[in-house]
């Protein structure tokens, strides 16, 4: 039998182990997971998924093959309608897409479009968009094989099908990949981190493509490198732009801010300094909020209008950049254009806020809501020790003797549930719209936690009663399919080792049915909780 | 080993027709234990999610304006064929929620058009937010008005949030349970019995899946509660007036951002104002002889605009419509200013001018009907709100 390090490294560290996993793991637990903090390889590539370029360029497809559509009705359509071009007193050119010979005229229609676009939230989950029967929908990879058959070019509804879809196999990769991987401390890091730079998908419709390509694209690649690329790779992705606003920030005294009486958007110099980096209390106020909000003006997307060569892609406009030195907590920035912010963004990198809010946030969530001082104060140290080195911060939390000791205090949110029943079971075959259909039911659909915070990360948020019944619900369901495996308290003491107390193993042995007995094992107080 | 993932939920339409799944029906007696609110009053509120389109429910029938912007989805005036029901002089009320226009008439139930959060961009996410965390942006707060009404009283009374997870108008440092219909077959009463022996040594998860039980032994048998809207009020009603249970709830009903075929008698707006009608009466009906202490209030983030769009519809606009219903209303009228209707009155040339800050009603509710202190609602519950006075005579 595998020893309680083996079940640490598999549970607390990981994502729950897998039938004989534990054994694999036993003669050296440590080095299991600090072999994944070094071995790169484990990546998402070989899926072929789409890019934010490509993502976007699809959502600028729909936006002119609505436009179009519209214009063929000739109907009055007022998500199109020039409210935002009209307070500016430049409606008439709402037409002039793309063919505006002036630069006053294109970014004239840039506004126009992006009031278009601000008008064009669904209020439709993506669910109950699908018409298709679920048995016909095959999984990702399957579907790459399929020709797809337009009759003509596409339709805007067609192409928002197609912008969910994209969401929905993504979200299907991400889940399959968690749950056959052998390196799922990687993958929890990667969830971490990703929660840590929370994006909302439901925000509109132009944040739908670019809400997990996000992770892809700027956490997976850092997720052992350095916090401060980590940092730059978000604050600069179309997914985080786009979900607050920073792409239609304007310098009140840039081009585009005395051209057309346009300000400031807050939102993500705010929740930079006070979730990504220095957090609450951190020693920032209202004003350095405002200075940086200033320095990362012009920080925005190539879209049809402006910027048109790098169409989709994150682009620094000077047009929309405040000029100026910028004082931020004492300190001056002077006007280098992007390397404004960037400056500013080191600097909250390694500010020993940061250091301390980034450790809290790590210890909270991988030993426990109250987790000891000792582990927050060596995670803090190590971060600072090393400029924010995430390989050393991860190793260090790997050799820290607090984690190897009272196990079991975290109770796993809804998503690590349904992961870590997934691993235990193999169940890594499931259609899109299935894994899709299951989080809804555990209420935590992966990139809709709602927040810029994030999903919450406490025991007091996860054992309501409502998440306790549908996770009993579904246990339930999960056990009626479960063929030709090893006993139920058999099966347990495979997946929880030593950890199973007598009484879980006692009542799985006098379980009615298999069936009832796998719905047991996934209830167990052991694996509910990691 | 053979596991048979794939029809794990295959047919999950199959699921979904299945037995609505709440939890332990074997259940002995419930176990509520809230503390009762401020002299046992109840309040609800009900946020329709995707913004309503309030000129079709309350219509302005005098206004000229609103029959030229709307050809063809405008409600007639009272007294004519599929005409509104009447209210207040120049005010009827859709032909679909003849309930709502009963309790209207019996003085339980008041109207505030023109109603907006402090928020006029129409964007349904942001215009949400702002609507439950009671500030003037989109992120002013993280956590919600109702939540921080309950800690500003010395007793609280605590609040259920009916969906699956707490909406962002409970979020905050009270606890808040939530309660939601399973789409998923309830398990066998046997299996909730073991589950509730794994948890011997657990109390957390153990009280959190009693809970459970007692909540499905009080909600009982879904299937009686009828569907949809009226399955959510209906439940809702039973756990607030339950012994022991809260004194508020928060319910989200989805489905009213109407840009195509909302229609007038007829559309896709009827047949949600028809259930929401079924709603309230089946809310009112389950709290019983609660309904005479019970303050309902149902809000929208945004009204839509004045015309008509090209498919049946309307578009996101800013000044709806809030109604307040309940046996401690104080009812049969009007509340608020109204802006009119004429193309010089509208908000930027196209939507109801927001006369009337939605907080102000809030503030009116929770100051009269709960007593929370005034000092508190200018300060924690609606952040530097003082210059937005609470709206007077809501109350009995």
């Amino acid at each position: 039998m595998a020893d309680i390090d083996a079940l640490t490294a598999a549970h607390r560290f990981g994502m729950g182990a897998r039938l004989g996993e534990l054994d694999t793991i036993a003669p050296d637990p440590a080095n299991w997971l600090n072999a994944q903090l070094t071995d790169v390889s484990s990546t998402l590539e070989q899926f072929n998924l789409i890019d934010s370029t490509a993502a976007l360029t699809l959502f600028f497809d729909y936006l002119e093959t609505k436009r179009q559509e519209d214009r063929d009705s000739d109907a009055p359509v007022a998500m199109d309608a020039p409210v935002l071009a009209g307070t500016m007193g430049a409606g008439k050119n709402k037409r002039t897409i793309g063919g505006a010979k002036n630069k006053r005229a294109r970014y004239t229609a840039f506004f126009d479009t992006v009031s278009t676009i601000k008008r064009q939230e669904q209020m439709q989950p993506p669910k109950r968009r699908a018409s298709t029967p679920i048995n016909t929908i095959s999984s990702p990879k399957a579907q790459s094989d399929e020709p797809i058959f337009y009759q003509g070019p596409p339709t805007s509804d067609e192409l928002i099908e197609q912008m969910y879809e994209s969401l929905t196999d993504d979200i299907a990769v991400r889940t399959q990949f968690a749950t056959t991987t052998p390196a799922s401390f990687r993958e929890r890091l990667v969830r971490f981190w990703s929660d840590h730079f929370s994006i909302d998908f439901n925000k509109n419709l132009i944040t739908v493509p670019t809400a997990l390509t996000m992770e892809r694209e700027a956490i997976r690649p850092h997720v052992t490198g350095k916090f401060y690329d980590m940092l730059v790779a978000v604050e600069s992705h179309q997914g985080m732009l786009l979900y607050l606003d920073n792409w239609t920030s304007f310098g009140p005294n840039s081009w585009a801010g005395l051209q057309f009486g346009l300000g400031l958007n807050e939102n993500l110099a705010r929740e930079t300094l006070e979730l990504h980096t220095l957090g609450v209390g951190g020693g920032y106020s209202q004003d350095d909020i405002i200075e940086y909000a200033k320095a990362i003006t012009g920080w925005t997307i190539g879209n049809p209008n402006v910027n048109q060569d790098q169409l989709g892609q994150f682009v620094f406009d000077p047009l929309f950049h405040e000029p100026g030195t910028r004082t931020i907590m004492g300190k001056s920035y002077p006007d280098t254009g992007i390397t404004q912010a960037l400056t500013a963004l080191q600097d909250f990198a390694r500010h020993p806020s940061t250091a301390n809010h980034i450790a809290r946030k790590l210890a909270a969530h991988f030993h426990s809501d109250t987790p000891p001082q000792s582990l927050i104060d060596r995670l803090s140290q190590v971060f600072t020790d090393t400029d924010g080195d995430l390989l050393q911060v991860s190793l260090a939390l790997v050799a820290a003797p607090e984690m190897w000791d009272n196990q079991f205090l975290k109770l796993r949110n809804s998503e690590e549930f349904l992961i870590a029943a997934y691993r235990a079971f193999n169940f890594a075959t499931l259609t899109p719209e299935v894994y899709f259909y299951l989080f809804e039911v555990m209420a935590q659909i992966p990139f809709s936690a709602g927040s810029p915070a994030g999903w919450p990360d406490d025991e007091a948020s996860w054992a309501s009663s409502s998440v306790i019944a549908a996770r009993l619900n579904l246990a339930v369901q999960i056990g009626q399919n479960i063929e030709n495996a090893p006993l139920p308290p058999d099966y347990a003491t495979d997946i929880l080792g030593p950890i199973l107390s007598t009484n879980s193993f006692d009542i799985l042995a006098g379980a009615f049915t298999k069936a009832q007995g796998y719905a047991l094992m996934l209830m167990t107080p052991e694996l509910q909780r990691r | 080993m053979i596991i048979k993932t794939p029809q794990l939920c295959l047919n999950r339409r199959g699921l979904l027709k299945g037995a609505a799944g709440v939890m332990g029906l074997s259940a002995a007696g419930a176990n509520l234990s809230f503390a009762a609110g401020p002299a046992g009053k109840k309040l609800v509120v009900i946020i329709l999610r995707g913004a309503m389109d309030g000129l079709n429910v309350v219509v302005p029938h005098l206004e000229n304006n609103y029959y030229a912007k709307r050809p063809g989805i405008a409600i007639l005036p009272p007294g004519e064929t599929g005409g509104a029901l009447p209210l207040t002089t120049g005010f009827g009320l859709h032909p679909a929620l003849p309930g709502l226009a009963a309790m209207y008439a019996n003085g339980e139930a008041l109207f505030m058009p023109a109603a907006s959060a402090p928020y006029n961009e129409r964007s349904h996410f942001d215009g949400q937010d702002v609507l439950e965390n009671g500030t003037t942006s989109a992120l002013g707060q993280l956590d919600g008005w109702l939540n921080r009404a309950l800690q500003a009283l010395n007793i609280s009374p605590g609040a259920i949030g009916i969906g699956q997870t707490v909406p962002l108008i409970l979020k905050g440092a009270e606890s808040v349970p939530t309660w939601a219909p399973s789409t998923l077959p309830a398990p066998d009463p046997e299996t909730v019995d073991e589950t509730l022996e794994l948890y011997d040594n657990d109390p957390v998860l153990q009280a959190a899946l009693q809970g459970a039980v007692d909540v499905g032994a009080l909600i009982g048998d879904l299937n009686q509660l009828g569907t949809g809207y009226e399955q959510l009020t209906r439940a809702a009603g039973k756990l607030l007036a339950a012994e022991g249970g809260p004194g508020a709830a928060a319910i989200s009903l989805e489905g009213w951002d109407t840009h195509a075929n909302e229609g007038g008698v007829s559309g896709i707006l009827n047949s949600n104002l028809l259930n929401l009608d079924k709603a309230l009466l089946g809310l009112s009906e389950e709290l019983g002889s609660h309904w005479a202490n019970t303050a309902v209030l149902i809000a929208t983030e945004f009204g839509r605009t004045l015309a008509e769009n090209g498919t049946s519809g309307t578009d996101h606009g800013v000044g709806g419509v809030s109604f307040l219903l309940g046996g401690a209303v104080q009812g049969g009228t009007m509340a608020g200013d109204w802006p009119g209707l004429n193309d010089a009155q509208l908000f930027e040339g196209r939507d109801v001018f927001p006369a009337n800050d939605l907080r102000s009603l809030f503030k009116g509710v929770l100051r009269d009907h709960w007593g929370v202190d005034v000092n508190a609602l200018n300060t924690t519950v609606f952040p530097g709100s003082a210059s937005t006075a609470p709206t007077e005579n809501l109350i009995v």
